[in-house]
């Protein structure tokens, strides 16, 4: 949809700027965690900061990103390789929870089992919710 | 799916860069349409026949089942 890129930007810039923030509260308190805090933000606002000044250096640079957005061909490529992200991830999680019982790592086993039933769960709903919708 | 979009097109004198702008999406979309590598939605399908005052079925040429 048109303007998805200028939000998703600002989104972007947001979770920066929190990142950044917390890890620099963190840091005051003597926190371990800050430096990650301060990391993540650091990169996620030089990310957001770089995009921004992206529009200054090339003026159709947002309408180029926005297009890319909407594209239908670029939106059945992303749909299909997030299937085949899908599939590959449980793929392996069923195969570490095989893993993990054969080499008696029963902890291990049990969280990725887990998280398998998770993954199938969610999946069965989101197809029910699209059955519902389409 | 066959279809004449590259032929349309030239007709025309446009270039992909032009065409991509008009019906709102990427040069390698079109690109990717005139080589026949991908198969448009219905909506893309009317804006392109609308594009070249063409009826789609003018376009589109439908060969049976095919992956799109």
């Amino acid at each position: 949809m048109k303007g998805d890129y200028a939000i998703l930007q600002k989104v972007i810039f947001v979770v920066g700027v929190i990142g950044l923030l917390s890890g620099i509260v963190l840091a005051l308190c003597g926190n371990d965690a800050a430096a990650v805090c301060i990391g993540f933000g650091t990169g996620i606002t030089i990310v957001a900061l770089v995009q921004t000044l992206q529009k200054f250096i090339k003026p159709d640079y947002t309408k180029k990103k926005e297009i890319e957005a909407r594209d239908e061909r670029l939106l059945t490529i992303r749909d299909k390789a997030s299937r085949n992200t899908l599939i590959i991830v449980m793929l392996l999680t069923a195969l570490g929870v095989v893993m993990s019982y054969a080499l008696r790592s029963f902890l291990i086993g049990d969280v990725l089992a887990v998280s398998l039933g998770i993954q199938v769960i969610i999946y069965y709903l989101s197809y029910l919710y699209y059955r519902r919708k389409i | 799916m066959e279809n004449q979009i590259k032929y349309m097109r030239k007709q025309q004198g446009i270039t992909q860069e032009y065409l991509a702008e008009a019906l709102g999406v990427t040069r390698q979309t079109i690109i990717s349409l005139e080589s026949g590598r991908y198969n448009p939605s219905i909506s893309l399908a009317f804006k392109i026949a609308r594009f070249f005052d063409q009826s789609i079925e003018s376009i589109f040429i439908y060969k049976g089942d095919e992956e799109a």
